[in-house]
């Protein structure tokens, strides 16, 4: 089974690492102290081993013989030697080494080729000779070693075919390490216990601000939006993501505050014309009304009623282009575009006495819906035409610079004030003046839209203009090769 | 009774102009902001209805630098429907907010109110003796009939009412009563004078010679 919680991960892992850290220094630590131990015993064993050797060695040979012969007894062993326990060189760690019982004193023996026992120590304990199984010899000092139960013996062979021994007790030893043992195994427990509880603290922490960002987030929703994770005293790695969230939440509520603004400011813009309709109907209704009187009645409704239509129909054009539901693109030649759309609209500058000039390059060619460009070029080239005074010139120009098919709009009307540059583009945004109904009769979402249009289609609608000074507007759309047409077949 | 109306949809605005005219009022309109306030500032109107998002001025705007100067009862009638937009115009001190779209009964009720407020009376009725004056049904009644008055008739009554016990000169009625459109002073004021006389009773209203009319003690 997976574990889901990332603190109980850390824990394992920990604890894993840290377990094997301390088992590792324990064994360790034992490990080196009982070959010491053992070490030391076998050299202490070793010098006494070539003492009595060298105490054999030091009577003639011929002698030796005899004595072991004859009479074993006359072997003179200093007696000092004899005292092992004095003689040995014994190592400062030994010192202290306390003997409680006899058994455990120090003892030797020297065996006479054919298994008699010719001198052994003073304090030698009741023991059964090693018989004459020698074991292995170590190839360098020609000392072998053995265990009897806790005792540990060395064995050399001496002058004369003589067999030396001496041996030990290392039960004491044993004793020692079983009680450095257990104390490792303490501080082993106690290590791991600090270990996991200071671990386990120190995850807690570190997870923390992962709580923090998910306390904020669960309070993130449609409605409450201005939460914000507190990223100052989080560390690096959290911080990061908490900023990414807190940009996310950022994007989020300027999504919605823009969706909640453009629905009240839609029902607003409904509001007016549902106004007129039903004032006009409660007046007709209030008392007996002239033919005339009912019919003016109908036609204020009938132009509420177109409004309302308008506006519905720029509001759904809106939405479907939020949501990206378009035709499918085709490559459109751009100049043919903006010809068809002058031609449309040429009655309308005719009635003003307008004269639309245009230099149009034949080589543009974008991807895109030409239904929706002709919009925005109608949309553009209308509101030109409405704001340009009478007997004016309206240039038009295509050309292509940096990939790019570059489309200007330029009138000579009075332009627009630097305050409304920024917002003309913005849904319902209308211009003061502009107001009045009989003049623009706009739902104050055309240049939306043609922007809505124009990010869809990747290029971009921009608008200079000096108060005054007239507008000009860039439409700047991505070029495409032009269609291949197919070459006749000769 | 004398109502300045603004609001920037035309057909909006005749709506309201006619319907009010027909209850009698006298109206004046404009929709653009800037010559909302400047008529508002010059005339004492017994209400404003005020529309706020305006031409160049918005009705916000008209209602603060009116109300450095003037009390007249301002209606706000307004697209702007969250509680936002309704708290910060009756705290900039309108005496109403009315949502469009609207129920035109509502709206004159509302302005009714708003006017009675204006004139500081409270009841809905005025009594003088046996007659009665009920300003919220806009009838006139003698004991138990009601008296059958046309709108203008009815709205010189009431104007006389609620300036009850104060000396009310010719042009006052003659400007809170009638549209500009109507080409001189004439004998209007006499001519309605004597009418309601005719059908209220001698004694309601009193003539000072060469000043006015006076309604009450």
């Amino acid at each position: 089974m997976a574990i889901k919680s990332l603190r109980l991960r850390i824990q394992i892992w920990h604890a894993a690492i840290l377990a094997l850290v301390v088992l590792g220094f324990a064994v360790l630590t034992y490990w080196q102290q009982y070959h010491f131990r053992m070490r030391e015993n076998d050299r202490e064993l070793s010098a006494a081993v070539e003492v009595l050797t060298s105490q054999l060695a030091a009577i003639p040979a011929s002698d030796l013989e005899a004595m072991i012969s004859s009479n074993p007894d006359s072997i003179e062993i200093d007696p000092n030697v004899i005292d092992v326990w004095q003689l040995l060189d014994v190592p400062d760690t030994f010192t202290h080494r306390r003997i409680r019982n006899r058994f455990e004193a120090p003892y030797f023996m020297i065996i006479s080729p054919d298994g008699r026992v010719l001198k052994s120590s003073a304090s030698r304990f009741e023991r059964t000779p090693p018989g004459m199984v020698y074991p292995p010899r170590s190839a360098t000092t020609g000392m072998a070693f053995r265990n009897l139960g806790d005792w540990r013996e060395a064995i050399s062979k001496g002058p004369a075919n003589t067999i030396i021994l001496a041996g030990r007790f290392q039960g004491a030893d044993y004793g020692d390490l079983r009680e450095l043992a257990w104390t490792l195994t303490g501080v082993g427990v106690v290590l791991m216990c600090v270990g996991l509880i200071g671990g386990w603290i120190a995850s807690g922490r570190a997870v923390a601000p992962i709580e923090q960002i998910t306390a904020v987030a669960e309070r993130i929703s449609g409605s409450e939006l201005s939460n914000r994770i507190e990223t100052d005293s989080m560390d690096r790695e959290f911080a990061g993501l908490a900023n990414t969230l807190n940009q996310t939440f950022d994007r989020l509520e300027s999504a919605f505050r823009r969706q909640s603004q453009f629905t009240s400011d839609a029902s607003h813009e409904l509001r007016t014309p549902l106004s007129v309709m039903n004032m006009h109907q409660q007046l007709a209704l209030s008392k007996p009304r002239s033919e005339s009187e009912y019919c003016e009645t109908i036609e204020v409704c009938q132009r509420a009623t177109k409004r309302m239509t308008e506006l519905v129909d720029s509001l759904l054009v809106l939405a479907r282009l939020d949501a990206n539901i378009h035709s499918e693109f085709e490559t459109i030649d751009l100049a043919e575009v903006t010809r068809d759309c002058i031609g449309e609209l040429q009655p309308l500058a005719d009635q003003r006495r307008l004269l639309i000039d245009t230099e149009l390059d034949d080589s543009v060619c974008v991807r895109g819906d030409s239904v929706q460009l002709a919009q925005v070029i109608n949309n553009v080239l209308n509101n030109a035409i409405r704001h340009s005074p009478e007997g004016e010139t309206i240039h038009v120009t295509l050309f292509t610079s940096d990939d790019q098919g570059v489309l200007h709009i330029i009138d000579r009307g009075s332009g627009i004030a630097v305050e409304h540059l920024n917002k003309i583009f913005d849904r319902f945004y209308r211009i003061q003046q502009d107001r009045s109904r009989g003049d623009s009769g706009g739902t104050g979402l055309g240049l939306s839209i043609c922007q809505s249009i124009m990010t869809l289609h990747e290029g971009t609608i921009s608008l200079r203009s000096d108060q005054g000074e007239g507008c000009d507007f860039e439409i700047r759309l991505p070029l495409t090769p032009p269609p291949i047409t197919e070459a006749p077949h000769g | 009774m004398r109502v300045l109306v603004v609001e920037d949809d035309p057909d909006l605005l005749a709506g309201l102009t006619q319907a009010l005219r027909e209850e009698g009022y006298a109206v004046d309109h404009t929709s653009e902001g800037d010559e909302a306030l400047a008529q508002a500032l010059a005339w004492p109107y017994d209400a404003i209805v005020l529309d706020i998002m305006l031409p160049n001025l918005s009705g916000l705007e008209i209602l603060r630098e009116l109300r450095r100067k003037q009390s007249t009862p301002v209606l706000f009638l307004t697209a702007l429907d969250s509680i936002d937009d309704r708290v910060s115009g009756l705290d900039l001190g309108a005496d109403d907010y009315l949502v469009k779209p609207f129920d035109l009964a509502e709206l004159l009720a509302r302005l009714r109110a708003v006017i009675r407020r204006g004139h500081e009376v409270a009841d809905p009725i005025i009594r003088f003796g046996d007659l009665a004056i009920n300003t919220s049904a806009r009838l006139v009644t003698k004991g138990d009939a009601p008296i059958e008055l046309t709108a203008r008739e009815y709205a010189l009554v009431e104007l006389l009412a609620m300036k009850r016990g104060r000396l009310v000169t010719r042009t006052f009625i003659y400007d809170h009563l009638f549209d500009e459109n109507h080409d001189s002073m004439s004998n209007l004021v006499d001519v309605y004078i004597s009418r309601i006389r005719s059908k209220l009773g001698k004694e309601f209203v009193k003539t000072r010679r060469g000043e006015g009319y006076f309604v009450g003690n």
